[in-house]
């Protein structure tokens, strides 16, 4: 028997602990000084943007590319002249997909680092984390990916497109494009899954449409074959999936194989964006629907300038641009142009100038509203041949909300 | 009828890919005691072996043998830089795999980047089987994970390599008195369970995500397996069906989340059940 | 240094820093010294009573959840009520996760496994159950600490969470230097010697199972508390097997290491995520891997190994003289009746009846696989009897598991010593003879004193111990470490000894000696002493009575004189009869 005798081991702790100690303290008086000391003074240095975002984790495919254009966005405003007369440089914090890492890294780029606006692109449950801490630093908080709407906070700007804004009226123009109307609604079993097919069912419902059946499966599914045969034995003529990256190549190549493919059941997809479309395969993804802000094969002038500058700054090989990471870039965009024109870098001065703020952004205008959400266009792309072709573009689509603003 | 018959199928094939999946797992945490919290990302490193042959233009079986091959070599390396050390506590092994398996998704996302990459299917589509449509490239892995697990049992059983592997497992001191060298031996096994892994991951490319963290969606399920099968490779079809079957005929009678929750009450009755056989100290 | 602020003052010094160094990097050094409270737990469990829990974090989130609920839900008492539903559920929990595993029986590895798919349970569990977690989004706003109308701010509240860490700590790291955590270290190392001793084993090891679950849902309270968050993350498998990997990392078999582990690594992680976006969780990565190769027992073992060791004072056991024990005045001995037992379909016995009554030596002898080991263990409650009865002292003890029957006065010693190495013979001692005499309570309450009945002193007398007692028992020889186990079974106050080849692989000297030691047990303590031997000479000079045990039945019975004119065990016994053993 080995038994160590805990007490004597204090003394040896004692200097561990103290200087583990010592170290975060240091930590703290650097970042208490550095926080103070940029925010608040107003002359000289870089103002910080915090980007928050996957960087590893389930969700850090996304990560690369956003932290790219948040890069390019900054070269972009340093190029017009910066922020209050000052350079803007970005900050990027990594949530690994894990709300509470989330929540540390941010209280970090809040703190430490002093960053004048928090940028996040990541889970809806690292959103409800970092929220209070972005609150009580009193630091504004854009949240840009997609996302399952119905939020209201006063500290919040999301400018992801909502399931209202994607389904609203993709729905009834699906079902007239393909004379279908019976639907099976498949989601991720979480939050934006749950939302965005409760979402799906009010708008079917309301155009005539009918909900053949429903399931939910667990993030990170491997193995569909037998929610395949559940959507067989329903036989709809549509399909809606809600399903976030590997889980929906993983569901869309096994129903391909399955006979349950495009051409069974036509897909409507409200985050099939390139990189998960390409993960599928071009003969898999071929005719799909998908419904989203951002494509990049859109054919705008603004568009076709920021994927130049994009490939320009990255080389051809950067990680693919998507509606997720173009969000991004038009978040920080606004921010620029909203606190040039409040003269402040403070959380309400930015607010009071975001609300109504419209900017020219890749994908089109998009407005900033005062109830916290952006009016933006809405592209139905098809699948055809490996790259998505707009069929249908809704421009100024406006988002549900429980922000009056 | 018809119904009957494609869920047998659906039951069939998907069993096929758990067993696929766990029967590295079998041999290394069965036999060896080793827990690799890193076996999913062997199924990883198989599966981009596969990848890269596919952007070589190469034919698929190429993808299938540059994969066993690779994970082979993987899992050599691995025992002698480091499963070698941890034999005389197990339990060490949970840190030093967990650290293993973050090692090597960085590694892969720094090689190959984040993207989903794309295997093709080499048998796309249905085929009929009793009337009945079934995915064709299902039927494969399913014939692959009844081969390949009879193999080993065959191996185990029948090959004086396998009986000194039987003999190791039991008892590596005594075995070591009679003359066989237990080094050799664990280091084929743990290289064996890797190249199973990876053949396994090069198989399941063609109807998964692949991409530096898939892995991770397996290690789970593939435990699962080997917790219901006990320490014993055989009993693996079994479980691997039991397991299947569960979670397919829930998830298409009520959803696929009571399926999930029922897959771990079967796994837990299987611990508790008959612990005798795989897991209880010997009185 | 006094031992007192030796122990104190570092932690202290964490968690003054913790309110002291702003909300920012206060906050996270509160938050991780929850964590590592949590991590020092699962050290108790783990490390000291040998218990692998992948699923620790199932009752650190349930407690979590359980504080956020009331925090959310029970108004101006919020806080105090989910400290105590948190501590609550996570002993509720933690038990009914012990019922199921640990009174099986089952391996650390097969517990360890059971734990595991409870942690990806409990995960789905709070994804799902979505009116009371807040599923995949969990709950966030939780207040921050408060009693009634008593508003903290947020350092204060940060000081409670700190101070509450502080304490639960110190608990745990004098626990684990208590009599109770040395058993529990002992039940790790040899479970079945443990059980001779008069342990409850399987109660022990819940027990403190239980107790780690309490103390980890009370700080999944703290946690709460502290980062007013809680979401499913925190309740599954990846944070149940970052416990894991922050306790090896510090030392599991120690308290203070896991929690400075977790101290670190989480300052580290999140210092480095800042200092190297794309390479920070490969060096993570690398430096576990690093970790188990060059510091496999942990950082904190290894500093101690790099330290003076006077630094480590000895621990003083006292040792005194119990009264004797009354026990034998009850009398009535070993009675034993028509026992059987049957594995499978090998009977290893069949209906052996003994008598016991009287003081004196009975040696029981046969050829191998006769059944002798196998009837020592059915009667001390090792293995299960098919059938029969066994009465001691007037008791029908039948079945009985063999802490109880070690407590009733039945010693048992196994055949190959099994004393702790690393303690010493005093500490040997003095746990031998708690596992007849203290409950947990006092085994949490009392400090490293014992007193031995008379007949363990004789044999320690006789064995010269005297000067020894604070020498480690690795240092003594084979037979003296035999003539130790003798003294700590003797410790229990028992009537009758059952003991296992108690001279082999002794010399002729050490031989005599058992022969006299026993001889002196039967004369001056009155005990029963049940002997398996094979060595004729030594029964032939201890033994009162023989019984020849054959393919698990008795062959005969009677004087030594008796046994060794009877021709049919001479015929069993050709050549062994004969002479005796070199």
């Amino acid at each position: 028997m080995s038994t160590i005798k805990p007490t004597h081991l204090s003394r040896t702790w004692l200097a561990v602990t103290a200087a583990s100690a010592l170290a975060l303290t240091g930590c703290a008086t650097d970042g208490g000084k550095s926080s103070a000391g940029k925010q608040h003074s107003d002359s000289g240095g870089t103002l910080k943007i915090g980007l928050l975002t996957s960087m590893s984790g389930p969700a850090g495919l996304f990560g690369p590319a956003t932290r790219n254009v948040a890069e390019l966005a900054a070269q972009e405003i340093n190029a017009s002249g910066g922020v209050l007369g000052r350079k803007v440089g970005v900050v990027i914090g990594d949530d690994a997909t894990n709300p509470d890492t989330g929540r540390q890294t941010a209280a970090r780029l809040l703190n430490s680092d002093g960053v004048s606006v928090l940028v996040g692109m990541h889970t809806s449950a690292t959103r409800e984390a970092v929220l209070p801490e972005a609150r009580s630093a009193g630091t504004l908080y854009m949240y840009t990916p997609v996302f399952e709407g119905g939020t209201c906070d006063s500290d919040l700007f999301t400018n992801g497109e909502a399931p209202s804004q994607q389904l609203k009226q993709t729905i009834p123009w699906t079902q007239s494009a393909t004379g279908r109307k019976k639907w099976f609604l498949l989601g991720n079993d979480y939050s934006w899954g749950r939302a965005s097919l409760a979402a799906a069912k009010q708008y079917i419902t309301a155009s005539g449409g009918q909900v053949a059946g429903t399931a939910f499966v667990p993030l990170g599914t491997t193995d569909f074959q037998a929610v395949i045969q559940k959507i067989q034995q329903a036989n709809p003529g549509l399909l809606l999936p809600a399903l976030v990256g590997g889980d929906a190549i993983a569901f869309e190549k096994q129903a391909y194989d399955a006979g349950l493919g495009n051409s069974q059941a036509q897909r409507l997809g409200i985050l099939y964006e390139e990189n998960t479309l390409a993960g599928m395969g071009p003969k898999v993804a071929e005719g799909m629907y998908t419904s989203l802000g951002y494509f990049q094969s859109l054919d705008t002038p603004a568009n076709s300038a920021f994927l130049t500058a994009y490939r320009k700054k990255f080389g051809a090989k950067a990680p693919t641009v998507t509606s997720l990471s173009e969000q991004t870039y038009v978040a920080i965009k606004a921010w620029a142009q909203a606190a040039n024109a409040a003269g402040s870098t403070k959380a309400k001065d930015v607010e009071a100038k975001l609300g109504g703020l419209s900017v020219d952004a890749p994908a089109g205008k998009v407005t900033f509203e005062k109830n916290r959400t952006a009016t933006q266009p809405i592209y139905v792309g098809q699948v055809t041949g490996a790259t998505v072709k707009i069929k249908k573009a809704f421009p100024d689509v406006a988002a549900d909300s429980q922000c009056t603003g | 009828m018809d119904q009957t018959i494609a869920l047998t199928l659906g039951v069939l094939s998907s069993a096929a890919v758990l067993a696929l999946t766990a029967v590295g797992l079998s041999l290394s945490f069965g036999l060896m005691r080793i827990i690799n919290l890193a076996h999913g990302e062997f199924l990883t490193i198989g599966a981009y072996s596969s990848v890269v042959t596919a952007d070589h233009g190469l034919p698929w079986g190429v993808g299938l043998a540059a994969a066993a091959a690779v994970g082979l070599g993987a899992g050599a390396l691995t025992e002698l830089l480091l499963i070698r050390r941890l034999y005389r506590s197990p339990e060490l092994s949970i840190l030093a795999t967990f650290g293993l398996s973050i090692v090597v998704r960085q590694l892969i996302q720094l090689g190959f980047g984040k993207d989903y990459r794309m295997v093709a299917n080499p048998l796309p589509g249905a085929t009929k089987v009793l009337g009945v449509p079934f995915p064709a490239y299902q039927l494969l892995l399913t014939a692959f994970a009844v081969a390949i697990v009879m193999a080993v049992l065959a191996a185990l059983r029948f090959t004086s390599l396998g009986l000194r592997v039987r003999a190791v497992a039991n008892d590596a001191a005594l075995s070591e008195t009679l003359g066989v060298r237990s080094a050799r031996v664990n280091l084929v096994v743990f290289a064996a369970s890797a190249g199973l892994a990876a053949t396994a991951g090069a198989l399941v490319a063609p109807v998964t995500n692949v991409q530096p963290d898939m892995g991770l969606d397996y290690v789970f399920t593939t435990f699962l397996v080997v917790i219901v099968a006990g320490r014993r490779v055989a009993p693996l079809l079994i479980a691997a069906l039991g397991l299947a079957a569960v979670q397919n005929l829930t998830t298409f009678w009520t959803d696929p989340l009571l399926a999930r929750l029922a897959v771990l009450l079967l796994a837990f009755l299987a611990v508790q059940v008959r612990p005798s056989a795989s897991f209880r100290v010997a009185p | 240094m006094n031992p007192f602020v030796r122990q104190v003052l570092p932690i202290s010094l964490a968690a003054a820093t913790a309110v002291l160094a702003g909300s920012w990097a206060g906050g996270l050094l509160a938050q991780f010294l929850v964590l590592g409270t949590v991590t020092a737990a699962l050290a108790l469990t783990w490390g000291t009573a040998g218990i692998l829990n992948l699923g620790h974090s199932v009752t650190f989130g349930v407690g979590a959840y359980a504080g956020a609920w009331f925090g959310l839900h029970a108004g101006a008492y919020g806080s105090l009520a989910g400290l105590a539903a948190g501590a609550l559920l996570g002993g509720v929990m933690a038990r009914l996760i012990a019922a199921v595993g640990l009174r099986r029986r089952l391996d650390a590895v097969g517990f360890a496994l059971a734990t595991f798919v409870v942690a990806l349970a409990a995960e789905q569990v709070a994804n799902r159950w979505t009116p009371v977690t807040g599923g995949f989004n969990g709950l966030t706003d939780i207040p921050r600490f408060h009693v009634g109308a008593l508003a903290f701010t947020a350092t204060a509240a940060r000081g409670v969470t700190a101070g509450l860490s502080v304490l639960v700590i110190l608990l745990l790291a004098s626990l684990a230097r208590r009599p109770y955590g040395a058993a529990l270290a002992a039940i790790r190392d040899n479970e079945r010697r443990m059980a001779a001793l008069g342990y409850d084993v399987g109660a022990a090891k819940s027990g403190a199972f239980t107790f780690t679950g309490v103390v980890a849902g009370l700080m999944g309270a703290v946690y709460v508390l502290q980062v007013q968050f809680v979401s499913p993350g925190l309740i599954g498998l990846a944070m149940g097997t970052n416990f894991v990997v922050w306790a090896m990392l510090g030392s599991r078999r120690t308290i203070w290491g896991p929690v400075v582990a977790t101290l670190v690594v989480n300052a580290g992680a999140n210092q480095l995520a800042g200092a190297a976006l794309d390479y920070w969780l490969l060096v993570t990565g690398a430096a576990f891997i690093a970790a188990v190769v060059l510091v496999p027992d942990g950082v904190a073992v290894m500093v101690r190994r790099g330290l003076p060791t006077r630094w480590f004072r000895a621990r003083q056991v006292v040792l005194g003289v119990a009264a004797p024990s009354t026990d034998s005045l009850a009398g009535g001995g070993l009675v034993v009746r028509s026992v059987g037992c049957r594995f499978g379909p090998f009977t290893a016995l069949r209906g052996v009846d003994l008598d016991l009554i009287e003081p004196g030596v009975h040696c029981l002898i046969g050829p191998n696989g006769a059944g002798k080991s196998t009837l020592l263990d059915v009667l001390s409650g090792f293995t299960s009897a098919t059938g029969g009865s066994w009465q001691l002292n007037g008791q029908d003890v039948t079945g009985r598991p063999p802490w109880e029957l070690t407590r009733s006065g039945l010693g048992r010693k196994f055949q190959a010593p099994s004393v702790a190495g690393s303690l010493t013979l005093a500490e040997n001692l003095a746990m031998a003879r708690w596992g007849r005499t203290h409950r947990t309570l006092a085994l949490i309450r009392r400090r490293w004193t014992a007193e031995l009945p008379p007949e363990a002193w004789f044999v320690l007398d006789a064995a010269g111990f005297a000067d020894r007692m604070d020498t480690p028992a690795a240092s003594l020889s084979h037979g003296a470490q035999q003539m130790l186990e003798l003294a700590m079974t003797l410790t229990a106050n028992c009537t009758v000894l059952l003991l296992d080849e108690p001279t082999a692989g002794m010399t002729r000297t050490e031989t005599q000696q058992i022969a006299e030691v026993l001889r002196g047990l039967v004369r001056d303590h009155g005990l029963t002493v049940l002997v398996v031997e094979h060595d004729m000479a030594f029964i032939r000079s201890v033994a009162d009575r023989v019984t020849v045990l054959r393919g698990g039945e008795i062959m005969a019975s009677g004087t030594v004189a008796e046994i060794e004119s009877n021709s049919e065990v001479s015929a069993v016994y050709v050549g062994r009869a004969a002479g005796d053993r070199p």
